[in-house]
């Protein structure tokens, strides 16, 4: 089954760019929505992997939506990245309160949200499980 | 006039179309830095959108904000003659700053060059007149008989202190194609 990622802002040009870099060097399928109540329909239809969303939106921003995501028995395990302009200490904190995993501030930069993306999804670019530190060496004990 | 208006505008939009799929391409095979391809493709893609459905000044502040990260930036126009100064439009403009750039924009005229953004951070020496609007880039929209038009760009988001290579590749692709956009978007 493909690694699903659910973009949500309200901008059609973080979206291009968003959905650009990560359909071209990945192949994470690539779900969007332009709102947070959007955002909470879309995730509990698509049950997405991981989710990047933007702060500031229309009808529901992007820590409401976090916070109604968290409630969600089936959404339980999508890990949340909230991508905004503001990066200010307070913004950063209110965004880990309403249960994001990760922070990334605009402009996004291509590479670090590739990284971050593969980071938190245990992939590789192809969508491939990547062994972890720990199971790597199981592996070489077993070896041995 | 309206024939020729129209045939423009499909020009640019031919332009516009090859350049993202150009730019789309680069950033696929990584001929180009990945993050200034997509972000020209992006920025490429926006500016046609617009053009085809009216919306051109927005989508330039969209372009600004998302992928330059400007949060105060305003459109404006000095006539030649009088030297006055218009604001077209504004996005997260202060009334101080708004204010100071209507008084003081007039000096802003001789930057205007078609084709080139200007970018204050680059000069070598400050500019004392100029310095005080807080200008981070003024990227040339129209320079004719009658006025010249340049979409000013005031403070960036905290996180950033200037503006980056793909930034600047940015706005290289706005002070070629915003102007003839907006242009098309006017007379089309």
């Amino acid at each position: 089954m493909n690694t699903k990622v659910l973009l949500v802002d309200d901008s059609s040009t973080a979206l291009l760019m968003g959905e650009t870099v990560l359909k071209q060097h990945t192949s994470y399928q690539v779900v969007t929505a332009r709102d947070g109540a959007e955002a909470v329909r879309t995730a509990l239809a698509e049950k997405p992997d991981l989710i990047l969303m933007d702060v500031v939106m229309p009808n529901m921003d992007g820590f409401a939506a976090c916070r109604e995501i968290r409630r969600q028995e089936p959404l339980k395990g999508v890990s949340i990245v909230m991508v905004t302009s503001r990066g200010e200490p307070t913004n950063v904190e209110m965004g880990y309160q309403s249960g994001c995993n990760a922070y990334l501030t605009k402009p996004i930069n291509a590479t670090e949200l590739l990284e971050l993306v593969r980071m938190l999804l245990g992939t590789d670019a192809d969508g491939n499980a990547q062994p972890h530190e720990n199971s790597i060496m199981r592996e070489e004990n077993n070896i041995a | 006039m309206h024939k020729h208006a129209h045939a423009s505008a499909q020009a640019v939009a031919d332009v516009l179309e090859t350049g993202a799929a150009r730019f789309l391409q680069q950033s696929l095979e990584g001929t180009r830095h990945m993050g200034a391809s997509t972000k020209l493709y992006a920025a490429s893609q926006t500016l046609l959108s617009a053009l085809r459905e009216s919306w051109v000044f927005a989508a330039l502040v969209e372009i600004c904000s998302n992928l330059l990260a400007c949060e105060q930036l305003a459109m404006i126009e000095i006539e030649c003659e009088t030297r006055a100064v218009h604001i077209l439009g504004e996005e997260g403009l202060p009334p101080e700053r708004r204010e100071n750039l209507l008084q003081n924009a007039r000096f802003l005229e001789p930057r205007i060059t078609p084709g080139n953004a200007w970018i204050p951070q680059d000069g070598k020496q400050g500019n004392s007149i100029l310095a005080p609007l807080g200008i981070t880039a003024l990227v040339p929209l129209w320079r004719d008989e009658r006025s010249s038009g340049a979409l000013v760009l005031l403070q960036l988001l905290p996180q950033r202190n200037g503006f980056d290579a793909e930034d600047r590749q940015v706005l290289e692709l706005l002070s070629l194609y915003a102007g003839p956009c907006l242009r098309s978007q006017v007379h089309g």
